[in-house]
């Protein structure tokens, strides 16, 4: 029995109605729940969940790998942030992640910008 | 010490306490084989009753996984088909599926997909889909009509879920060519031998499948990009058609193939897949299945995922007196045994 992979999910800036949360490790589907759990914790302890309409930025930068369950995470959170008018918005993901979200649509909903963007 | 005299004698306190202790002794050592007994017992106990657990667990996974496939693939006229099924575990049901069923009009459906996630909750989802498909695509002509359908089913069936699941699906509709086409042998009725099909795919966030042509080689069969399904409401999807002629194969897969990790670490990759395929030129379905199985066997098995593989051939134009014969690969026919991958898969062979 292997130990899952770690996930690990930190808040960097959390002003009014913008959160940065970084995200690394590996999101697969052993840590992808925890991963969407988590980050919708930060998002509630950081008081903005109950103003309507917090923009969420996920860091990719420290993660190595994302699966299809991770992608049902994000879906999850961006589903949650939607329904109360907020938006999701992800950065610096790696070339095979990025391309896997562009071939699912997932882009769609969820934009991918570049890394150096102000979010 | 004197057990036995012909004398009778009385014991004294030494003799007493020598006694008294080899009693102990005796009593300690009993004990020891007693508890080691019930310890033995116990682990037995232990041991079984996991056996019996991993057993239920291992028949409940194989009695989910078998509503992701059909038992046995249908005869289709005309067509060669194959396939492989493979699942990182016995214990923990995956989300690949595939089917094969017929449509009205002599056409043919051929499904394959695969939905995220892992264990009993994807493959509840993944037998929905499944016959959802078989249910939508009898009533629709359209494969972008079947898909539309069944991704308004998979997001009105999971509305309530914080973690909604999404599927890539590779939806085709096969027509077989009539045998008065170009394309048709010399002898229409044989069986076997048709003059193929046209094959419409719709491929919604799935990768492409693999066009080999009789005349070699292999190539994606392009379709425009869809999304992947359940997830958008207005999702756009199309399709792409291509004929499917005597000789050609085409070759649909979920990802755990590509992304199967190389002893080495790295994922075997599209690129690989091409070349790996290009090289099995004139292989029938039955055969391209089986270098496939041979291929997943020189892989990490740590780090293996589902996957599930369908190959469909229409067989050749049979031999002709007064033509050459069909196009073979007399390498890969010559050598069944060897393999020829490119890439860093072929290099932890030496190990």
């Amino acid at each position: 029995m292997s130990t899952p992979p770690p996930v690990t999910v930190a808040l960097t800036t959390a002003d009014r109605d913008r959160v940065v949360i970084a995200l690394g490790g590996e999101i697969d589907h052993v840590t992808a729940a925890r991963m969407h759990d988590d980050v919708l914790a930060l998002i509630d302890n950081t008081g903005t969940d109950s103003t309507p309409g917090v923009h969420v930025l996920l860091d990719f930068s420290q993660v190595r790998f994302c699966d299809s369950s991770g992608m049902s995470a994000l879906l999850g959170i961006w589903r949650r942030l939607h329904t109360r008018g907020g938006t999701l918005t992800v950065t610096a993901l790696p070339a095979n992640i990025a391309k896997a979200l562009r071939i699912g649509g997932l882009d769609q909903l969820i934009p991918i910008v570049a890394a150096d963007t102000p979010a | 010490m004197n057990v036995i005299d012909t004398k009778p004698r009385r014991i004294d306190q030494a003799g007493m306490d020598t006694l008294r202790d080899l009693a102990a002794v005796v009593l300690d050592e009993l004990e020891l084989r007693l508890s080691a007994l019930h310890r033995l017992r116990l682990e037995r106990q232990l041991r079984e009753q996991a056996e019996r657990d991993r057993t239920e667990i291992e028949s409940f996974a194989t009695t989910l996984q078998r509503s992701l496939v059909p038992p046995a693939l249908p005869r289709v006229p005309g067509l060669e088909m194959s396939a492989l099924y493979r699942t990182a575990s016995t214990r923990e049901v995956g989300g690949d599926f595939y089917d094969v069923f017929a449509l009205p009009g002599g056409r043919w459906a051929v499904s394959l997909g695969d939905v995220c996630g892992k264990g009993a909750p994807a493959a509840s989802l993944t037998s929905f889909i499944r016959y959802t498909l078989r249910a939508l695509a009898v009533h629709h002509d359209d494969p972008v009509a079947v898909l539309a359908e069944l991704n308004a089913a998979m997001i009105a069936e999971q509305s309530l879920d914080a973690m909604p699941k999404f599927c890539t699906v590779l939806f085709a509709v096969l027509t077989p060519l009539p045998p008065g086409h170009p394309d048709a042998p010399g002898n229409p009725a044989g069986d076997g031998a048709g003059a193929g099909f046209e094959v419409t795919v719709a491929s919604e966030g799935h990768p492409p499948p693999f066009l080999l042509p009789a005349a070699g080689g292999a190539r994606p069969f392009e379709v425009p990009p869809g999304t992947l399904v359940g997830m958008l409401p207005d999702a756009p999807f199309a399709i792409g058609t291509q004929r499917l002629g005597p000789g050609d194969a085409l070759l649909l897969y979920t990802d755990g193939l590509t992304e199967a990790r190389t002893h080495t670490g790295e994922q075997f990759g599209e690129n690989n897949l091409e070349a790996f395929l290009a090289a099995q030129h004139g292989c029938r379905a039955a055969k391209l299945t089986d270098r496939v199985s041979a291929l997943l066997d020189r892989f990490d098995p740590d780090r293996a995922d589902d996957v599930a593989v369908l190959a469909l051939t229409v067989p050749p134009r049979p031999d002709r007196p007064d033509g050459p014969p069909p196009a073979r690969t007399p390498a890969t026919d010559a050598h069944p045994g060897t393999i020829p991958d490119a890439g860093p898969a072929g290099k932890e062979e030496d190990r």
